[in-house]
Protein backbone atom coordinates (compact mmCIF):
# COMPACT_ATOMS: atom_id res chain seq x y z
CA UNK A 1 0.00 0.00 0.00
CA UNK A 2 1.64 3.53 -1.17
CA UNK A 3 0.32 6.36 0.10
CA UNK A 4 1.02 10.01 -0.58
CA UNK A 5 3.48 12.26 1.25
CA UNK A 6 1.70 14.87 2.59
CA UNK A 7 4.12 17.23 2.63
CA UNK A 8 2.40 19.82 5.18
CA UNK A 9 2.23 17.50 7.63
CA UNK A 10 5.98 16.49 7.16
CA UNK A 11 6.92 19.91 8.09
CA UNK A 12 4.83 20.01 10.82
CA UNK A 13 6.73 17.12 12.10
CA UNK A 14 9.64 18.44 11.81
CA UNK A 15 8.81 21.43 13.66
CA UNK A 16 7.82 19.53 16.31
CA UNK A 17 4.35 20.29 15.76
CA UNK A 18 2.57 16.85 15.48
CA UNK A 19 -0.49 14.73 16.79
CA UNK A 20 -0.39 10.91 17.39
CA UNK A 21 -2.13 10.85 13.87
CA UNK A 22 0.26 12.79 11.77
CA UNK A 23 3.43 10.52 13.95
CA UNK A 24 1.08 7.73 12.42
CA UNK A 25 1.75 8.85 9.31
CA UNK A 26 4.93 9.48 9.02
CA UNK A 27 6.65 6.10 10.59
CA UNK A 28 4.31 4.73 7.76
CA UNK A 29 6.05 6.64 5.05
CA UNK A 30 9.52 6.08 6.62
CA UNK A 31 8.92 2.46 7.17
CA UNK A 32 7.44 1.96 3.88
CA UNK A 33 9.70 0.61 1.00
CA UNK A 34 7.93 1.66 -1.84
CA UNK A 35 7.84 5.00 -0.09
CA UNK A 36 11.54 5.58 -0.01
CA UNK A 37 11.92 7.41 -3.53
CA UNK A 38 8.90 10.10 -2.42
CA UNK A 39 9.76 10.75 1.14
CA UNK A 40 13.68 11.45 -0.07
CA UNK A 41 12.33 14.12 -2.50
CA UNK A 42 10.36 15.54 0.33
CA UNK A 43 13.11 15.41 2.74
CA UNK A 44 15.35 16.89 0.20
CA UNK A 45 13.37 19.72 -0.36
CA UNK A 46 13.20 20.68 3.60
CA UNK A 47 17.51 20.20 3.35
CA UNK A 48 17.93 22.70 0.82
CA UNK A 49 15.47 24.98 2.31
CA UNK A 50 16.97 24.17 5.78
CA UNK A 51 18.40 27.35 7.40
CA UNK A 52 21.90 27.32 8.26
CA UNK A 53 21.69 30.50 10.18
CA UNK A 54 21.19 29.83 13.96
CA UNK A 55 21.62 32.90 15.78
CA UNK A 56 24.32 31.79 17.46
CA UNK A 57 22.88 28.77 19.25
CA UNK A 58 25.40 26.52 18.00
CA UNK A 59 25.52 22.82 19.27
CA UNK A 60 29.15 21.93 20.49
CA UNK A 61 30.22 19.35 18.22
CA UNK A 62 33.66 19.29 19.27
CA UNK A 63 33.41 15.57 21.05
CA UNK A 64 31.93 14.37 18.06
CA UNK A 65 35.03 15.60 16.10
CA UNK A 66 37.33 14.97 17.84
CA UNK A 67 35.86 11.13 18.48
CA UNK A 68 36.27 10.89 13.90
CA UNK A 69 39.44 12.27 13.87
CA UNK A 70 40.43 9.20 16.46
CA UNK A 71 38.19 6.87 13.84
CA UNK A 72 40.70 8.32 11.29
CA UNK A 73 44.02 8.37 12.91
CA UNK A 74 43.03 4.86 13.66
CA UNK A 75 42.23 3.67 10.32
CA UNK A 76 45.43 4.05 8.53
CA UNK A 77 48.09 2.05 10.41
CA UNK A 78 45.70 -0.69 9.62
CA UNK A 79 46.33 0.15 5.65
CA UNK A 80 50.13 0.09 5.99
CA UNK A 81 50.03 -3.25 7.92
CA UNK A 82 48.25 -4.73 5.25
CA UNK A 83 50.01 -3.66 2.43
CA UNK A 84 53.41 -4.54 3.98
CA UNK A 85 51.91 -8.25 4.41
CA UNK A 86 51.04 -8.30 0.63
CA UNK A 87 54.30 -7.09 -0.26
CA UNK A 88 56.27 -9.65 1.54
CA UNK A 89 54.73 -12.43 0.88
CA UNK A 90 54.81 -11.25 -3.21
CA UNK A 91 58.58 -10.45 -3.13
CA UNK A 92 58.96 -13.95 -1.23
CA UNK A 93 57.62 -15.49 -4.46
CA UNK A 94 59.35 -13.34 -6.72
CA UNK A 95 62.77 -13.70 -4.88
CA UNK A 96 62.25 -17.38 -5.17
CA UNK A 97 61.90 -17.36 -8.55
CA UNK A 98 65.04 -14.67 -9.43
CA UNK A 99 67.29 -16.80 -6.94
CA UNK A 100 68.78 -18.68 -9.51
CA UNK A 101 69.27 -16.33 -12.25
CA UNK A 102 70.65 -14.11 -9.78
CA UNK A 103 73.69 -16.66 -8.72
CA UNK A 104 74.10 -17.14 -12.17
CA UNK A 105 74.29 -13.54 -12.53
CA UNK A 106 76.50 -12.69 -9.78
CA UNK A 107 78.85 -15.25 -11.37
CA UNK A 108 78.91 -14.49 -14.58
CA UNK A 109 79.74 -10.27 -12.71
CA UNK A 110 82.57 -11.52 -11.01
CA UNK A 111 84.17 -12.39 -13.64
CA UNK A 112 83.51 -9.10 -15.53
CA UNK A 113 85.31 -5.44 -14.32
CA UNK A 114 82.41 -3.57 -12.96
CA UNK A 115 82.68 0.34 -13.26
CA UNK A 116 82.56 1.42 -9.79
CA UNK A 117 79.61 3.72 -8.62
CA UNK A 118 79.64 7.22 -7.92
CA UNK A 119 80.40 7.39 -4.71
CA UNK A 120 77.42 10.14 -3.22
CA UNK A 121 78.49 11.46 0.08
CA UNK A 122 76.35 13.43 2.86
CA UNK A 123 77.02 16.80 3.76
CA UNK A 124 75.90 18.06 7.02
CA UNK A 125 75.29 21.79 8.69
CA UNK A 126 74.93 21.25 12.72
CA UNK A 127 74.05 24.52 14.50
CA UNK A 128 74.87 23.53 18.27
CA UNK A 129 72.88 24.32 21.40
CA UNK A 130 72.68 28.17 22.16
CA UNK A 131 74.09 29.21 18.69
CA UNK A 132 72.62 30.05 15.64
CA UNK A 133 74.62 29.34 11.85
CA UNK A 134 74.61 30.93 8.70
CA UNK A 135 74.94 28.78 5.70
CA UNK A 136 75.30 29.00 2.21
CA UNK A 137 74.20 26.47 -0.27
CA UNK A 138 76.12 24.99 -3.82
CA UNK A 139 73.09 26.84 -5.83
CA UNK A 140 73.46 30.08 -3.94
CA UNK A 141 70.57 29.67 -1.46
CA UNK A 142 71.57 30.94 1.86
CA UNK A 143 70.13 31.00 5.23
CA UNK A 144 70.15 30.53 8.98
CA UNK A 145 70.22 27.75 10.82
CA UNK A 146 69.11 27.64 14.55
CA UNK A 147 70.01 26.63 18.06
CA UNK A 148 69.93 23.08 17.94
CA UNK A 149 69.07 21.95 14.49
CA UNK A 150 70.90 20.05 11.19
CA UNK A 151 70.80 20.11 7.36
CA UNK A 152 71.65 17.07 5.53
CA UNK A 153 72.25 17.29 1.48
CA UNK A 154 74.06 15.24 -0.75
CA UNK A 155 76.71 16.02 -3.03
CA UNK A 156 74.68 15.63 -5.82
CA UNK A 157 72.89 18.45 -4.61
CA UNK A 158 72.61 20.77 -7.88
CA UNK A 159 70.95 18.12 -9.72
CA UNK A 160 67.74 17.68 -7.00
CA UNK A 161 68.10 20.92 -4.94
CA UNK A 162 66.82 18.33 -1.88
CA UNK A 163 67.76 19.01 1.73
CA UNK A 164 66.84 17.68 5.10
CA UNK A 165 66.32 19.90 8.08
CA UNK A 166 65.62 18.96 11.61
CA UNK A 167 65.17 21.16 13.33
CA UNK A 168 64.52 24.99 12.39
CA UNK A 169 66.05 27.42 9.69
CA UNK A 170 65.20 29.61 7.64
CA UNK A 171 65.88 30.04 4.05
CA UNK A 172 66.31 32.86 1.36
CA UNK A 173 66.26 30.47 -1.93
CA UNK A 174 67.90 31.15 -5.60
CA UNK A 175 65.26 31.35 -8.13
CA UNK A 176 65.89 28.36 -10.45
CA UNK A 177 62.61 27.47 -12.61
CA UNK A 178 63.78 24.07 -13.87
CA UNK A 179 65.07 22.90 -10.26
CA UNK A 180 62.50 22.98 -7.31
CA UNK A 181 64.15 23.95 -3.78
CA UNK A 182 63.29 20.56 -1.63
CA UNK A 183 63.19 20.98 2.27
CA UNK A 184 62.14 17.06 3.85
CA UNK A 185 61.16 16.92 7.49
CA UNK A 186 59.77 14.20 9.43
CA UNK A 187 56.07 14.98 8.74
CA UNK A 188 56.02 16.83 4.95
CA UNK A 189 58.00 18.21 2.20
CA UNK A 190 57.69 22.14 1.59
CA UNK A 191 58.71 22.53 -2.30
CA UNK A 192 59.70 25.84 -3.42
CA UNK A 193 60.97 27.89 -6.59
CA UNK A 194 62.82 30.89 -4.65
CA UNK A 195 61.80 32.59 -1.92
CA UNK A 196 61.98 33.48 1.97
CA UNK A 197 60.59 31.14 4.38
CA UNK A 198 60.95 29.63 7.93
CA UNK A 199 60.51 25.99 9.08
CA UNK A 200 60.48 24.68 12.15
CA UNK A 201 60.60 20.73 12.69
CA UNK A 202 62.12 19.48 16.14
CA UNK A 203 61.77 16.00 16.84
CA UNK A 204 60.35 16.12 19.61
CA UNK A 205 57.96 18.89 18.89
CA UNK A 206 54.64 17.94 17.47
CA UNK A 207 53.86 20.51 14.79
CA UNK A 208 55.88 21.34 12.23
CA UNK A 209 55.66 24.84 10.94
CA UNK A 210 56.17 26.50 7.68
CA UNK A 211 55.88 30.65 7.91
CA UNK A 212 55.88 32.12 4.18
CA UNK A 213 57.89 35.32 4.06
CA UNK A 214 58.19 36.07 0.04
CA UNK A 215 57.36 34.26 -2.78
CA UNK A 216 55.51 30.78 -3.18
CA UNK A 217 55.81 27.42 -1.57
CA UNK A 218 54.06 23.97 -1.66
CA UNK A 219 53.36 22.09 1.36
CA UNK A 220 52.90 18.47 1.04
CA UNK A 221 52.25 16.02 3.24
CA UNK A 222 53.96 12.29 2.63
CA UNK A 223 51.71 9.47 1.36
CA UNK A 224 49.57 12.72 -0.51
CA UNK A 225 48.23 13.07 3.30
CA UNK A 226 47.82 17.20 1.93
CA UNK A 227 49.14 19.86 -0.21
CA UNK A 228 48.68 23.06 0.61
CA UNK A 229 49.84 25.93 -1.34
CA UNK A 230 51.15 28.86 0.65
CA UNK A 231 50.89 33.12 0.29
CA UNK A 232 52.93 35.43 1.80
CA UNK A 233 52.22 36.20 5.87
CA UNK A 234 50.82 32.86 6.35
CA UNK A 235 51.37 30.10 8.51
CA UNK A 236 51.19 26.46 8.18
CA UNK A 237 51.22 24.49 11.39
CA UNK A 238 51.00 20.61 10.91
CA UNK A 239 50.40 18.57 14.08
CA UNK A 240 51.47 14.69 13.06
CA UNK A 241 49.22 14.03 16.44
CA UNK A 242 46.14 15.37 15.08
CA UNK A 243 47.30 14.62 11.53
CA UNK A 244 46.27 17.83 10.57
CA UNK A 245 47.07 21.13 9.49
CA UNK A 246 45.73 24.55 9.72
CA UNK A 247 46.87 28.15 8.22
CA UNK A 248 47.03 31.37 10.16
CA UNK A 249 48.00 34.64 8.49
CA UNK A 250 50.59 35.94 10.54
CA UNK A 251 53.73 38.46 10.49
CA UNK A 252 56.02 36.42 9.20
CA UNK A 253 59.16 38.50 9.98
CA UNK A 254 58.57 38.04 13.48
CA UNK A 255 59.12 33.96 12.74
CA UNK A 256 62.48 34.70 11.44
CA UNK A 257 63.77 37.09 13.71
CA UNK A 258 65.92 35.01 15.47
CA UNK A 259 68.18 35.00 12.69
CA UNK A 260 68.88 38.82 13.64
CA UNK A 261 69.48 38.18 16.95
CA UNK A 262 66.04 39.21 18.34
CA UNK A 263 63.15 36.96 20.18
CA UNK A 264 60.12 38.56 19.05
CA UNK A 265 56.74 37.85 20.86
CA UNK A 266 53.49 39.01 19.97
CA UNK A 267 50.48 38.55 21.65
CA UNK A 268 51.93 34.62 21.98
CA UNK A 269 50.75 32.33 25.09
CA UNK A 270 53.31 31.70 27.82
CA UNK A 271 53.61 28.32 27.06
CA UNK A 272 54.85 29.19 23.42
CA UNK A 273 57.23 31.87 25.01
CA UNK A 274 58.69 29.51 27.25
CA UNK A 275 59.58 26.98 24.20
CA UNK A 276 61.22 29.29 22.47
CA UNK A 277 63.43 30.62 24.64
CA UNK A 278 64.34 27.63 25.74
CA UNK A 279 65.39 26.50 22.23
CA UNK A 280 67.08 29.76 22.12
CA UNK A 281 69.27 29.35 24.94
CA UNK A 282 69.21 25.24 25.75
CA UNK A 283 67.51 25.69 28.79
CA UNK A 284 64.18 23.80 30.19
CA UNK A 285 61.15 24.54 31.74
CA UNK A 286 58.83 23.26 33.87
CA UNK A 287 55.40 25.07 33.68
CA UNK A 288 52.69 23.07 35.26
CA UNK A 289 50.29 25.70 35.98
CA UNK A 290 47.75 25.63 32.79
CA UNK A 291 46.19 28.57 33.80
CA UNK A 292 49.65 30.71 33.13
CA UNK A 293 50.76 28.92 30.53
CA UNK A 294 47.65 31.01 28.89
CA UNK A 295 49.00 34.15 29.37
CA UNK A 296 49.35 36.08 26.58
CA UNK A 297 53.40 38.04 25.99
CA UNK A 298 54.50 41.17 24.03
CA UNK A 299 57.61 40.84 24.23
CA UNK A 300 61.39 41.87 22.60
CA UNK A 301 64.55 40.42 23.44
CA UNK A 302 68.14 41.05 22.18
CA UNK A 303 71.18 39.23 22.96
CA UNK A 304 70.52 39.19 27.10
CA UNK A 305 70.94 36.73 29.33
CA UNK A 306 69.11 34.03 30.12
CA UNK A 307 68.64 35.27 33.76
CA UNK A 308 67.96 38.99 32.55
CA UNK A 309 64.94 37.53 30.20
CA UNK A 310 63.14 35.46 32.91
CA UNK A 311 63.31 37.90 35.41
CA UNK A 312 61.54 40.85 32.76
CA UNK A 313 59.22 38.29 31.80
CA UNK A 314 58.37 37.72 35.88
CA UNK A 315 58.19 40.93 36.33
CA UNK A 316 54.88 41.80 33.17
CA UNK A 317 52.87 38.67 34.82
CA UNK A 318 51.77 37.17 38.19
CA UNK A 319 54.56 34.57 38.26
CA UNK A 320 57.70 33.51 40.05
CA UNK A 321 60.59 30.99 39.56
CA UNK A 322 63.19 29.31 40.07
CA UNK A 323 66.82 28.45 38.36
CA UNK A 324 67.78 25.13 39.12
CA UNK A 325 71.63 23.98 39.19
CA UNK A 326 72.67 22.43 36.22
CA UNK A 327 72.74 18.73 37.30
CA UNK A 328 75.70 16.11 36.18
CA UNK A 329 74.20 12.82 34.22
CA UNK A 330 75.62 9.64 34.38
CA UNK A 331 77.90 10.12 31.63
CA UNK A 332 79.68 12.97 32.66
CA UNK A 333 78.00 15.62 30.75
CA UNK A 334 76.00 18.50 32.13
CA UNK A 335 72.08 18.38 31.72
CA UNK A 336 70.25 21.48 30.48
CA UNK A 337 68.94 23.81 32.68
CA UNK A 338 65.77 23.59 34.44
CA UNK A 339 64.09 26.65 35.44
CA UNK A 340 60.62 25.99 36.76
CA UNK A 341 58.11 28.52 36.59
CA UNK A 342 55.23 28.71 39.39
CA UNK A 343 52.02 31.65 39.89
CA UNK A 344 53.24 34.04 41.98
CA UNK A 345 51.52 33.85 45.80
CA UNK B 1 37.97 31.36 12.81
CA UNK B 2 39.16 35.03 11.62
CA UNK B 3 42.75 34.08 10.64
CA UNK B 4 42.05 30.87 8.85
CA UNK B 5 42.67 30.95 5.07
CA UNK B 6 39.13 30.53 3.14
CA UNK B 7 39.38 28.00 0.64
CA UNK B 8 36.20 27.36 -1.94
CA UNK B 9 34.46 24.12 -1.51
CA UNK B 10 35.62 22.83 -4.70
CA UNK B 11 39.24 23.63 -3.12
CA UNK B 12 38.24 21.93 0.17
CA UNK B 13 36.75 19.07 -2.01
CA UNK B 14 39.00 18.19 -4.37
CA UNK B 15 41.95 18.01 -0.82
CA UNK B 16 39.59 15.48 1.06
CA UNK B 17 39.83 13.67 -2.09
CA UNK B 18 43.86 13.32 -1.89
CA UNK B 19 43.20 12.46 1.68
CA UNK B 20 43.39 15.81 3.88
CA UNK B 21 42.28 15.74 6.82
CA UNK B 22 42.62 20.00 7.08
CA UNK B 23 39.77 19.86 4.94
CA UNK B 24 38.02 17.49 6.13
CA UNK B 25 37.97 19.76 9.36
CA UNK B 26 36.95 22.43 7.54
CA UNK B 27 33.87 20.81 5.45
CA UNK B 28 33.26 19.81 9.33
CA UNK B 29 32.97 23.29 10.52
CA UNK B 30 31.03 24.11 7.25
CA UNK B 31 28.42 21.38 7.59
CA UNK B 32 28.12 19.68 10.87
CA UNK B 33 25.67 22.20 12.57
CA UNK B 34 23.38 22.43 9.78
CA UNK B 35 22.77 18.28 9.37
CA UNK B 36 22.98 18.30 13.33
CA UNK B 37 20.07 20.50 13.34
CA UNK B 38 18.21 19.08 10.37
CA UNK B 39 18.69 15.25 11.90
CA UNK B 40 17.27 16.63 15.34
CA UNK B 41 14.49 17.80 13.41
CA UNK B 42 13.50 14.39 12.51
CA UNK B 43 14.94 12.28 15.28
CA UNK B 44 14.10 14.01 18.27
CA UNK B 45 16.99 13.55 20.02
CA UNK B 46 19.92 14.92 20.40
CA UNK B 47 22.56 11.75 20.70
CA UNK B 48 21.17 9.89 17.89
CA UNK B 49 21.46 13.93 16.06
CA UNK B 50 25.08 13.54 16.85
CA UNK B 51 25.76 9.56 15.93
CA UNK B 52 23.94 11.28 12.59
CA UNK B 53 26.65 13.91 12.39
CA UNK B 54 29.50 11.15 13.21
CA UNK B 55 28.39 8.53 10.78
CA UNK B 56 28.34 10.62 7.86
CA UNK B 57 31.26 12.33 8.20
CA UNK B 58 32.85 9.03 8.55
CA UNK B 59 31.58 7.67 5.39
CA UNK B 60 32.51 11.04 3.46
CA UNK B 61 35.82 10.12 4.93
CA UNK B 62 35.54 6.47 3.52
CA UNK B 63 34.42 7.22 0.81
CA UNK B 64 36.46 10.34 -0.13
CA UNK B 65 38.14 9.22 -3.47
CA UNK B 66 34.09 8.71 -4.72
CA UNK B 67 33.63 12.63 -4.65
CA UNK B 68 32.66 14.58 -8.00
CA UNK B 69 32.63 18.24 -7.48
CA UNK B 70 30.74 20.88 -5.26
CA UNK B 71 27.17 20.39 -7.10
CA UNK B 72 27.00 17.14 -6.04
CA UNK B 73 28.45 17.52 -2.23
CA UNK B 74 25.51 19.33 -0.55
CA UNK B 75 23.12 16.27 -2.18
CA UNK B 76 26.04 13.42 -1.68
CA UNK B 77 26.00 14.63 2.20
CA UNK B 78 22.20 14.57 2.54
CA UNK B 79 22.05 10.72 0.33
CA UNK B 80 23.80 9.61 3.58
CA UNK B 81 21.98 11.58 5.82
CA UNK B 82 19.02 10.40 4.67
CA UNK B 83 19.74 6.87 4.74
CA UNK B 84 21.25 7.23 8.16
CA UNK B 85 18.26 9.11 9.39
CA UNK B 86 15.58 6.68 7.72
CA UNK B 87 17.68 4.11 9.58
CA UNK B 88 17.10 5.37 13.01
CA UNK B 89 14.02 6.81 12.87
CA UNK B 90 12.42 3.07 12.09
CA UNK B 91 14.41 1.93 14.67
CA UNK B 92 12.92 4.45 16.86
CA UNK B 93 9.12 3.97 15.30
CA UNK B 94 9.68 0.96 16.53
CA UNK B 95 10.50 1.07 19.81
CA UNK B 96 8.00 3.82 20.56
CA UNK B 97 5.54 1.39 19.12
CA UNK B 98 4.23 0.35 22.56
CA UNK B 99 3.67 4.03 23.58
CA UNK B 100 1.65 4.65 20.75
CA UNK B 101 -0.53 1.40 20.63
CA UNK B 102 -1.65 2.38 24.29
CA UNK B 103 -2.49 6.30 23.12
CA UNK B 104 -4.24 4.79 20.21
CA UNK B 105 -6.36 2.65 22.64
CA UNK B 106 -6.86 5.62 24.97
CA UNK B 107 -7.83 7.55 21.85
CA UNK B 108 -11.12 5.17 21.38
CA UNK B 109 -12.39 7.04 24.59
CA UNK B 110 -10.86 10.53 24.10
CA UNK B 111 -10.53 10.76 20.15
CA UNK B 112 -9.00 14.31 21.03
CA UNK B 113 -5.68 12.33 22.01
CA UNK B 114 -5.19 11.10 18.24
CA UNK B 115 -5.32 14.67 16.88
CA UNK B 116 -3.43 16.75 20.49
CA UNK B 117 -1.22 18.41 18.41
CA UNK B 118 1.48 17.96 21.08
CA UNK B 119 2.13 14.28 20.80
CA UNK B 120 5.74 14.51 22.42
CA UNK B 121 3.79 16.31 25.97
CA UNK B 122 1.84 12.83 25.56
CA UNK B 123 3.79 10.67 25.43
CA UNK B 124 6.27 12.09 28.26
CA UNK B 125 2.83 12.08 30.33
CA UNK B 126 2.52 8.72 29.62
CA UNK B 127 5.83 7.80 30.88
CA UNK B 128 5.24 9.66 33.74
CA UNK B 129 2.04 7.74 34.14
CA UNK B 130 3.59 4.49 33.71
CA UNK B 131 6.35 5.32 36.31
CA UNK B 132 4.25 6.19 38.96
CA UNK B 133 2.49 3.02 38.89
CA UNK B 134 2.97 0.70 41.90
CA UNK B 135 6.32 -1.58 41.28
CA UNK B 136 4.88 -4.56 40.45
CA UNK B 137 2.33 -3.91 38.24
CA UNK B 138 4.63 -1.77 36.63
CA UNK B 139 7.07 -4.24 36.31
CA UNK B 140 4.01 -6.88 34.61
CA UNK B 141 2.33 -3.86 32.86
CA UNK B 142 5.90 -2.75 31.01
CA UNK B 143 6.68 -6.87 30.66
CA UNK B 144 3.66 -7.30 28.69
CA UNK B 145 3.18 -4.04 26.94
CA UNK B 146 6.80 -2.81 26.56
CA UNK B 147 9.12 -6.11 25.49
CA UNK B 148 5.68 -7.90 24.27
CA UNK B 149 5.87 -11.12 26.21
CA UNK B 150 3.33 -13.05 26.81
CA UNK B 151 0.94 -13.34 29.98
CA UNK B 152 1.45 -16.88 29.98
CA UNK B 153 5.62 -16.42 29.92
CA UNK B 154 5.19 -13.22 32.27
CA UNK B 155 3.33 -15.55 35.31
CA UNK B 156 5.85 -18.43 34.46
CA UNK B 157 8.26 -15.82 34.96
CA UNK B 158 7.41 -13.76 38.22
CA UNK B 159 5.49 -17.42 39.95
CA UNK B 160 2.13 -15.75 40.11
CA UNK B 161 -1.03 -17.29 37.96
CA UNK B 162 -1.94 -15.54 34.71
CA UNK B 163 -5.00 -14.63 35.79
CA UNK B 164 -3.16 -11.84 38.00
CA UNK B 165 -0.65 -11.15 35.05
CA UNK B 166 -4.26 -10.08 33.46
CA UNK B 167 -5.87 -8.38 36.21
CA UNK B 168 -2.67 -5.73 36.88
CA UNK B 169 -2.37 -5.44 33.27
CA UNK B 170 -6.73 -4.21 33.57
CA UNK B 171 -5.94 -2.43 36.00
CA UNK B 172 -3.60 -0.67 34.65
CA UNK B 173 -5.19 0.46 31.90
CA UNK B 174 -8.40 1.78 33.32
CA UNK B 175 -5.62 4.31 35.49
CA UNK B 176 -4.32 5.34 32.56
CA UNK B 177 -7.43 6.08 31.31
CA UNK B 178 -8.98 7.38 34.04
CA UNK B 179 -5.98 9.91 34.47
CA UNK B 180 -5.65 11.02 30.69
CA UNK B 181 -9.50 11.69 30.95
CA UNK B 182 -8.34 14.20 33.67
CA UNK B 183 -5.37 15.69 32.20
CA UNK B 184 -6.86 16.16 29.05
CA UNK B 185 -9.53 18.61 30.10
CA UNK B 186 -6.76 21.03 31.43
CA UNK B 187 -4.13 19.64 28.18
CA UNK B 188 -7.08 21.06 25.94
CA UNK B 189 -7.29 23.93 27.39
CA UNK B 190 -3.29 24.57 27.39
CA UNK B 191 -3.74 24.26 23.80
CA UNK B 192 -6.40 26.22 23.09
CA UNK B 193 -5.05 28.91 25.14
CA UNK B 194 -1.48 28.63 23.58
CA UNK B 195 -1.64 27.44 20.33
CA UNK B 196 -2.40 29.84 17.43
Amino acid sequence: MKDPIDYKILQKFALGKYSLKDFKLVSRWFEDKSNEADLKIAIQQHWYKFSEDFSGNEKDLTSVLNQLKQKIAKERPVVVVLFRKKIQKFYTRVAAILLLPLILYSVYSTFQKVPAPEISSLIEIVSPHGARTHFHLPDGSQGWLNSGSRLKYATGFLKNRNIELIGEAWFDITHDDKIPFIVSTTNLDVQVLGTKFNVAAFPDEKVTEVVLQEGKVKVNGYNGLFTVDMKPDEKFTYDKDLQSGTIQTVNAEQFSSWKDGLLVFRNEPLSEVLKRIGRWYNVEFVLNDPEIAKLRYRATFQEEQIEEVIRLISLTAPISYSLNKREMGDDGVFKKRIITIQRKI
Amino acid sequence: MKNEQSYTEQELISLLRSGSQFAFERLFENYSQKLYRFSLSYLKSETESEEIVQDVFLKLWENRDKLRNETSFQSYLFTIAFNDIRKHFNKKARDERYRTEILEFLSDENPAIETNPDFETLVIKLESLIDQMPDRRKEIFRKRKQEGKSVKDIAIEMYISPKTVENQITEAMNYLKKEFGKDLISGLLFFYVFLD
